[in-house]
């Protein structure tokens, strides 16, 4: 990168601004570099930064952390010798989302990054929990002690008076940041041995502590969130070697990646029970037991060898393809059935059928594609992939579980998943006229699965495309595709076992006709206007061959609508202003049926449906002045994004979903949210290498969701509303021990004062 | 860890033993000894000829000062100073970049005849006036491993997609990658601006705060997965490289889990929590719809306070969504 390309193209980043959003990690950075010296440039950015916060801060700063102070940027600096170069960026050094990245490079010898990045995500400020130990301000245990506890004296008084929860629980919550924090630290290197010989090495080690919501139910009753700790490690490890030269390429690689869970279980305690019991019932009322016990997500690897190769044939003919074997284990202890002291002998470990889990599959892939151009106007590409999961975990036998702690119940072993898919895809294009490609293809795939509702499914698909680039006023891209999705091998035990209605089909392998449109056009009518227009749309229709219209249930069809339309205008190199919006609009209707075993079950005036509807509206733009006012640069950037959910329900004829009143149904309310985001960022350049500026973001968000927003006056820190038992009435005293985590509207607005220093 | 480490010295071993082994038989594999290079030394030059096979710029140097019909980059920047290479392409210490080779005509193709000509532009490789995939070839020429090794036959490269439709070779406006936007982002919004109006939603990968891009899960240049995914041989596997916590095997699975990740997720971003692509429990209520343990409505008192609506949803109770290792675990409680 050298001073006269930089300066030559400067004005060029303004083309297609309108598809960035209004606040970005920090400024755009080159176009403020106006390097003197090739060999050495970059940029410099401190200062200070304010940020204040009304409602959810957590919300507002998710994945970066914007608290005030001092800040030290370095979004990019560049250094090279005449065999060396290295670029180094350090982004808000110090703080929760701080990011260090170094690449250096010996051109035709070596290449090595090394890159140290710590990514939040803040999910909660906001969030109490009565039980202890309890997080720290910065989100993590200190000593996490395997059980989160409640004292012995609550769990009694509210055995003996259930009534009592919610002044107990409310008495002991404490709040606490709800967050995590990625650590990650690796390097790759790459070593050219010579000029056909490559290797690489790739080594990433990801740590990740906090905490999270986590329902912890203990059956038909107070839904429970705890704040799960999290502390787990991955390792990868990469290494491959290539060779390649003119006609071709061969590679040879292995990937290695292993995960460490540090708290594979854990235990917490039953806030209405204090002794243990156990029920007859089938069904959990949920104060059974005193303790839960649960299993996170356990230690695993996963390992590949990868072969790849590419060939270049004779009469514009290439061929290239890969094959990946590998296996994925886990091993983890197993616990037993549950920790109630009840049920015995199932609260050991000897009563399992094995010790550990010992699961394993499999893996195998392959990719080939043959790509063909006979003639100047006239080519052909064809494209196999195979994929393999093969879940070979040994046999767990297993004839009875422990539900919620609680309820001892016939149960059968696991059916481990798994699956075969082989895919074929042949495109033809016809590229006679110049600028244009027309072309038709099809592709067809089948699948082979264990334990889904059909044992295999194929999926044919045809296509047409046409596609005009090249032309300096006007490209256009069009697609569209027909695809047709049947099962073979209905598996009724599936559902059987499940206790769901035999005409219910998942619609990830439901038969389906599927229909798709897809179209992208950018006019330059000249050459410092630039217009682009996209639609998107997609209609799926799901089949039920073996049902009547009215015994289907499961997803029906569903339809996906996308718009878009943007302009740019850069008129010179001193203004760029730019909008765009887009519309995207998700459609589906469901069917199900509100019946127990019995008459219930046959009776399709028991159907309900839903009918979903969601909207999102989102706008970008911008304003860009370089230099118009002398030595100033200035950035404006809006934008705005709307969404709207509805989920209406319909019923069946007769069916009356409640007795006192018949025939009638309760709408839930709209789904809605709207985020305003505004930025300035303006900077005064005193020298040729030194700027004062400033920037400032305002950032207002406002939700409104009858599932996860705040339950108005009912809201009470650490609990949240309605009932003890969802049989009682709304005024009820408690009905959930919950974090507090909810959705919250906040406005926010943040400031930097800062130097610039450019080399 | 002691299987992890036997794991790695594993790795390790056999990786020293395969560079040992391409270093020990670099010697042999050099361009100049290469039956290839000898049969296919000579190309030809202008716009509609066969752009298939194309001397590396080290193998063209070596035979190139005896071919005719070059005259060198000092001769093309005579005329065409503002076209002067200074990126990757113009570092000469690098065997494979162009300045290395034939300079200028290492792209453009030998430029005797343009010259003679006094410029005339149908005697000089343009890569504007070509065929995308006759771009491509010029570029695939070299850049035929690495990111771009399935290039060839990628999506974008049945698309009419070239290597400059996205990079410029002489003037760029990214700080790494030579693209013609500013960004990754921009570059890819050009065209999928409905993914990057999803990165605005309130749930939502964290591109727009700096922390990935575009090309952290795709690679633009092909792939061996699917929807051009970076790494593994699926959806699933290309998610769970960073979410590996969730790829099992577990004791107890749940199908969708197994099969896609997108059956349930939006990776790009939608206005429910965890990036669902609808709600909870209606998304569930797509395949679910247990008659003993109802999901659905009930009456107009309970339609709020149903616990199985507000909050989580399902999940309230199935917090194992993505699979459970608990021996009771079956229905993802545990």
């Amino acid at each position: 990168m050298r001073a006269d390309v930089l300066t030559a193209t400067v004005v060029l980043l303004l083309a297609s601004g309108s598809a960035a959003s209004a606040q970005t990690q920090s400024p755009a950075s080159l176009a403020t570099l106006h390097p003197t010296n090739p060999a050495v440039f970059g940029q410099i950015d401190f200062g200070g930064r304010f940020t204040t916060v009304t409602g959810d801060r957590a919300r507002y700063q998710r994945y970066r952390d914007l608290r005030e102070g001092v800040f030290f940027d370095m979004p990019f600096y560049h250094r090279e010798t005449a065999t060396w170069w290295m670029n180094l960026t350090v982004r808000n050094a110090g703080y929760r989302d701080q990011r260090y990245l170094l690449t250096a490079a010996r051109p035709g010898r070596v290449k090595f990054r090394v890159l140290y990045d710590l990514t939040p995500t803040f999910i909660s400020d906001d969030t109490r929990t009565p039980y202890t130990p309890r997080p720290q301000d910065n989100g993590s245990y200190d000593n996490f002690g395997g059980t989160l506890s409640l004292p012995d004296t609550v769990q009694a008084s509210i055995e003996a008076n259930p009534l009592v929860v919610r002044q107990q629980i409310e008495s002991l919550a404490v709040g606490f940041p709800s967050r995590i924090r990625r650590d990650s630290l690796g390097f790759d290197l790459t070593f050219d041995v010579n000029e056909r010989w490559q290797t690489k090495v790739k080594y990433l080690n990801t740590r990740k502590k906090g905490t999270i919501p986590w329902g912890a139910s203990f059956g038909f009753n107070l839904p429970i969130e705890i704040p799960l700790p999290i502390d787990t490690r991955t390792d990868d490890f990469g290494a491959s070697l290539a060779w390649d030269n003119n006609r071709g390429m061969l590679r040879v690689g292995y990937d290695g990646s292993w995960f460490d869970q540090g708290i594979p279980t854990y235990i917490w305690d039953n806030p209405l029970r204090i002794t243990d019991r156990t029920y007859a019932t089938a069904y959990s009322p949920g104060d059974g037991t005193s303790r839960g016990l649960g299993t996170q997500w356990p230690s695993n690897s996963f390992q590949y060898v990868n072969f790849a190769g590419a060939y270049r044939l004779p009469s514009r003919t290439n061929v290239n393809g890969t094959v990946s074997i590998g296996q994925a284990s886990q091993n983890q202890a197993l616990v037993p059935f549950t920790i109630n002291t009840a049920i015995a002998p199932l609260n050991n470990v000897s009563s399992l059928d094995r010790r550990n889990a010992e699961t394993k599959a499999n893996l195998g892939a392959a990719t080939l594609n043959v790509i063909t151009r006979p003639s100047r106007s006239f080519n052909i590409n064809g494209r196999y992939r195979f994929a393999r999961y093969d879940n070979n975990t040994p046999h767990f036998e297993r004839t009875e579980y422990v539900r919620f702690d609680q309820v001892e119940e016939p149960g059968g072993s696991p059916e481990f998943q798994g699956y075969t898919r082989n895919y074929l895809d042949v495109d033809a294009a016809y590229t006679g006229l110049r600028y244009t490609a027309f072309r038709a293809g099809y592709g067809y795939a089948d699948a082979d699965f264990t334990q889904r509702v059909y044992f295999k499914s194929n999926d044919n698909t045809f296509r047409a495309s046409v596609d005009t680039v090249g032309n300096q006023y006007i490209s256009f891209r069009s697609l569209y595709e027909f695809s047709r999705r049947r099962g073979a091998g209905f598996h009724a035990a599936v559902l059987e076992e499940a206790g769901e209605q035999p005409g219910m089909r998942h619609f990830d392998v439901a038969d389906r006709n599927r229909n798709r449109v897809t179209l992208v056009t950018n006019v330059m009518p000249m050459g410092d206007i630039g217009m682009n227009a996209s639609i998107a749309w997609t209609k799926d229709t799901f089949l039920n061959p073996e049902q009547s219209r009215q015994n289907s249930f499961g997803l029906l069809n569903y339809k996906s609508q996308t718009y878009g339309i943007g302009i740019d205008y850069l008129p010179g190199n001193v203004l760029g202003v730019g909008a765009s919006y887009n519309f995207d609009k998700y459609d589906g209707l469901s069917q199900s049926r509100n019946g127990s075993p019995g008459q219930q079950f046959e009776d399709p005036d028991r159907n309900w449906t839903t009918d979903e509807d969601q909207r999102g509206h989102s706008v970008v733009t911008y304003v860009e002045l370089r230099r118009l006012v002398r030595n100033t640069e200035v950035r404006f950037g809006y934008d705005h994004n709307k969404y709207n959910g509805t989920y209406v329900y319909a019923t069946g004829p007769a069916y009356s979903p409640s007795p006192t009143a018949p025939g009638r149904v309760a709408q839930l309310p709209e789904l809605a949210s709207e985020e305003n985001r505004l930025s300035t960022d303006v900077r005064y350049f005193i020298r040729r290498d030194v700027a004062l500026g400033f920037a400032y973001w305002y950032d207002h968000y406002t939700v409104s969701d009858f599932a996860l927003g705040p339950p108005g006056e009912a809201f009470v820190s650490g609990i949240a509303r309605p009932a003890v038992f969802e049989s009682q009435a709304l005024d009820s005293p408690i009905n959930g021990v919950l974090l507090n985590y909810f959705y919250r509207p906040y406005t926010s607005h943040t400031g930097w004062v800062r130097l610039t220093y450019l080399w | 860890m002691i299987r992890r480490a036997f794991y790695f010295a594993t790795a390790a071993l056999t990786y020293a033993l395969a560079v040992t082994v391409a270093v020990a038989s670099a010697g042999g594999s050099g361009p100049e000894g290469s039956p290839l290079h000898d049969a296919r030394g000579d190309t030809p030059i202008v716009a509609g000829a066969d752009l298939q096979i194309r001397p590396r710029p080290r193998a063209a140097a070596a035979q190139g000062a005896a071919q005719a019909g070059y005259v060198g980059a000092d001769t093309c920047l005579a005329c065409h100073e503002d076209k002067k290479n200074l990126g990757e392409h113009g570092r000469a210490a690098s065997p494979r970049t162009p300045m290395a080779g034939q300079g200028c005509e290492s792209c453009h193709g030998p430029g005797q005849a343009h010259v003679d000509a006094g410029g005339d532009t149908a005697l000089i490789r343009n890569p504007a006036t070509l065929a995308p995939s006759d771009v491509s070839a010029i570029c695939t020429t070299c850049h035929n491993r690495g990111e771009q090794e399935f290039w060839q036959g990628s999506q974008h490269d049945r698309r009419s997609l070239t290597c400059t439709t996205c990079h410029s070779m002489h003037s760029w406006n990214s700080l790494e990658r030579q693209l013609k936007a500013s960004s990754v982002l921009q570059t890819c919004g050009t065209c999928h601006r409905d993914k990057v109006a999803k990165l605005d939603r309130s749930s939502h990968m964290p591109v727009r705060e700096g922390k990935l891009e575009c090309s952290t899960c795709h690679n633009p240049h092909g792939s061996q997965n699917v929807r051009l995914l970076r790494v593994g041989n699926t959806v699933n596997e290309a998610c769970t490289n960073c979410h590996a916590e969730k790829r099992g095997p577990f004791l107890w699975e749940h199908a969708p889990v197994r099969e896609n990740c997108a059956t349930c997720h939006d990776p790009h971003g939608t206005a429910n929590e965890r990036s669902l692509v609808a709600k909870l429990p209606f998304l569930c209520q797509r395949c679910h719809s247990h008659t003993r343990h109802p999901s659905s409505i009930y009456d107009n008192t309970q339609l709020l306070t149903s616990t199985r609506l507000y909050n989580r949803g399902c999940v309230n109770c199935h917090s194992n969504i993505h699979g459970s290792n608990h021996p009771s675990g079956h229905t993802f409680t545990r």
